[in-house]
């Protein structure tokens, strides 16, 4: 159930002309099994289009990603949807959950689209559910749950497929502290406990006592790529 | 339950605007489709309620309202042909009725046979009034038109009027014989006589009716007719076409069929727009959730179902409420004489086209998904 995401040499650009901007300059990167690794850096830095290059959500001007060896771009777009559903999670900073449904149903969803039958589905999504903690609140509605709650069923939701790697995107900025540290340790326990490819965009530095890794990200370039336990410690040393 | 029912019932109110604009052009298409096919069927009124199987025309007339004089011998001539088994006249003659206070107003004149068995007596007037109308001087006019001929509408009261200078009495208020475009006033062909100035009318009538031998089929017969009537005397019909071409005339030559046309356009067209502008914006409310279905690999198709059902459902939910309306709208015409008419076929046709509406507003909606780039969620 594991799988090492590699990206090489990727480039990407916004606009065109003068007006164009190099998001993604020739960035490689490995991302291994069973680690929290994030991604962090300032607003702009391209982080983001790194994630959705790697999640197969944006195409990038040039380079390669190779989740358990399958080439993501150069597959056809039915492939790579279909990539997508059987080895990718993803998670948002906004919980997109529909406001009608239940827990239950939000978590089942996915499986449902997928063909798989009413019953399996709801069973597959209790268990999801229960290893998110929410057991006791299958049949809420997001109106009725906390923002910490929504975004374990949105965690539930990204689980229930057992996708191999999981996209993380400031998954804890919408949440107040305690939640958010909540939320990254489940993201931790679920990379070490399935071995889990966890990949965290983030600009919150709370987060890193949960990863295994860090990369900064700076104007489109990998500037630091360091052990989560390293890189706290530089930050706490005074430059 | 479906995913596109959950969404729908938790934001009902959000579909609404989609659900009344659907019933609401179904309605408008309905009401004017009653209305029209009411006031056309009055047009043939009298085909459509006397016993004749066959009617015989001037050769130029398009529909019955227009009659023109034929020889009046014609009728013998049928029994000519074996099928024929009865056959007589019908006059219809324009003439000033003047009630009470004095003001003209015109009236045709129906001159018929003052026997309920006659193929000239509607059937409105078979249980009593045909026979009323033997007494020589007497008159039968419709309860509809009574306000305007200052008859009491209780058909008892005995009123005397005067039609082209002369005395005559009203025996009886009929329901349902009313007709658009004139004012029919029944008496028997003995009294119609007497009013007329000239003579030589009594050799024409306006309609030569028929019936025919049970089993014999009309169309045959209409045929065999053409060849056997001397040639530009005049034009055999079955009733039925005679009455179909009747109303056709009027929708296509009167104007009122486009105007209804384009008005029934129009009104699909405002629900087509707020139908898809409804959905359009509640698929955009949900857009980020669409979004996260995209990125785990959920093809566009099969979210676009969702969309779509929810659209058959809010056009089939729409189809039963316009069916409601019309029917209370229906109840209403009933109750204050208003000439209105709806068969299966146009109700069904109204429904098919409201869920259609529906459908292709949702299918117009779909856009927005296809259009959808999950990425935009990273942003």
């Amino acid at each position: 159930m594991s799988a090492s995401v590699i990206a090489t040499g990727l480039v990407h650009a916004f606009g065109s002309g003068p007006a164009r901007s190099l998001v993604l300059q020739r960035l490689s990167a490995e991302f291994e099994p069973g680690e929290v690794t994030l991604v962090m850096g300032a607003s702009g830095s391209g982080k983001s289009t790194l994630l959705a290059a790697i999640g197969g959500l944006l195409r990038p001007d040039r380079g390669e990603v190779r989740i358990a060896g399958t080439a993501l771009w150069s597959l056809t777009a039915r492939s790579l949807e279909r990539f997508r559903y059987q080895h990718c999670g993803y998670i948002f900073q906004g919980f997109n959950l529909f406001p009608a449904l239940t827990a239950l149903d939000q978590v089942a969803l996915p499986l449902r689209f997928g063909g798989v039958a009413k019953g399996v589905a709801k069973a597959r999504a209790e268990a999801s559910l229960a290893e998110v903690g929410l057991e006791a609140r299958l049949h809420l509605r997001p109106a009725e749950l906390s923002g910490g709650e929504k975004q374990r069923v949105a965690i539930a939701r990204a689980l229930v497929t057992r996708p191999q790697v999981l996209f993380a995107d400031e998954p804890t900025s919408a949440l107040d502290s305690r939640s958010g540290a909540a939320v990254i340790a489940l993201l931790q326990d679920i990379a070490h406990a399935l071995g889990t490819t966890v990949i965290v965009v983030t600009h919150d530095t709370r987060l890193i006592r949960h990863a295994e890794r860090v990369l900064q990200i700076d104007n489109g370039r990998i500037t630091r790529d360091e052990r989560a336990a390293e890189f706290s410690m530089a930050l706490e040393q005074p430059a | 339950m479906s995913l596109a029912l959950i969404i729908l019932r938790h934001d009902w109110r959000r579909f609404l605007p989609a659900l009344l604009s659907v019933s609401f052009a179904g309605v408008l298409m309905l009401v004017q489709l009653g209305l029209l096919a009411g006031m056309f069927g009055t047009v043939t009124v009298l085909a459509d309620t006397m016993a004749a199987d066959l009617w015989l025309t001037a050769p130029a007339v398009r529909s019955i309202d227009q009659a023109a004089d034929i020889p009046s011998n014609l009728a013998a001539l049928l029994y000519s042909h074996p099928a024929v088994i009865s056959s007589e006249t019908l006059t219809l003659r324009d003439a000033s009725w003047r009630g009470s206070s004095g003001t003209p107003v015109p009236v045709t004149l129906v001159g018929i046979s003052p026997d309920p068995a006659a193929l000239s007596c509607p059937q409105a007037l078979r249980t009593s009034l045909c026979a009323a109308l033997a007494e020589p001087d007497s008159v039968v006019v419709d309860s509809s038109e009574a306000g305007k001929l200052e008859v009491p509408g209780d058909g008892i009261t005995s009123t005397t009027v005067e039609i082209n200078g002369h005395r005559l009495h009203v025996v009886g208020v009929s329901t349902g014989l009313r007709s658009i475009g004139t004012t029919y006033v029944f008496l028997s062909r003995q009294s119609l006589r007497g009013l007329l100035v000239d003579e030589a009318a009594a050799d024409t009538s306006s309609f030569v009716l028929a019936s025919l031998r049970p089993g014999s089929l009309a169309t045959t017969v209409v045929t065999e007719l053409a060849a056997l009537l001397p040639a530009g005397s005049a034009k055999a019909w079955t009733r039925d076409a005679l009455s179909g071409q009747s109303q056709r005339w009027w929708l296509e030559e009167s104007g009122v069929g486009a105007g209804f046309l384009f008005s029934t356009v129009l009104g699909l067209l405002i629900a087509v727009v707020i139908t898809s502008q409804t959905l359009r914006s509640v698929v955009l409310g949900q857009l980020r959730e669409y979004a996260a279905f995209r990125a785990i690999g959920v093809p566009p198709s099969k979210l676009g179902a969702v969309i779509v059902e929810q659209s058959a459902w809010i056009g089939a939910a729409g189809g039963l409420l316009m069916l409601v309306v019309v029917a209370a709208v229906s109840v209403m015409a009933a109750r204050f004489q208003v000439p209105f008419a709806l068969q299966a076929g146009g109700i069904a046709a109204a429904f098919t086209i409201g869920l259609l509406t529906a459908i292709g507003s949702g299918l117009l909606a779909l856009r927005e998904l296809y259009r959808l780039q999950p990425a935009e969620l990273l942003r």
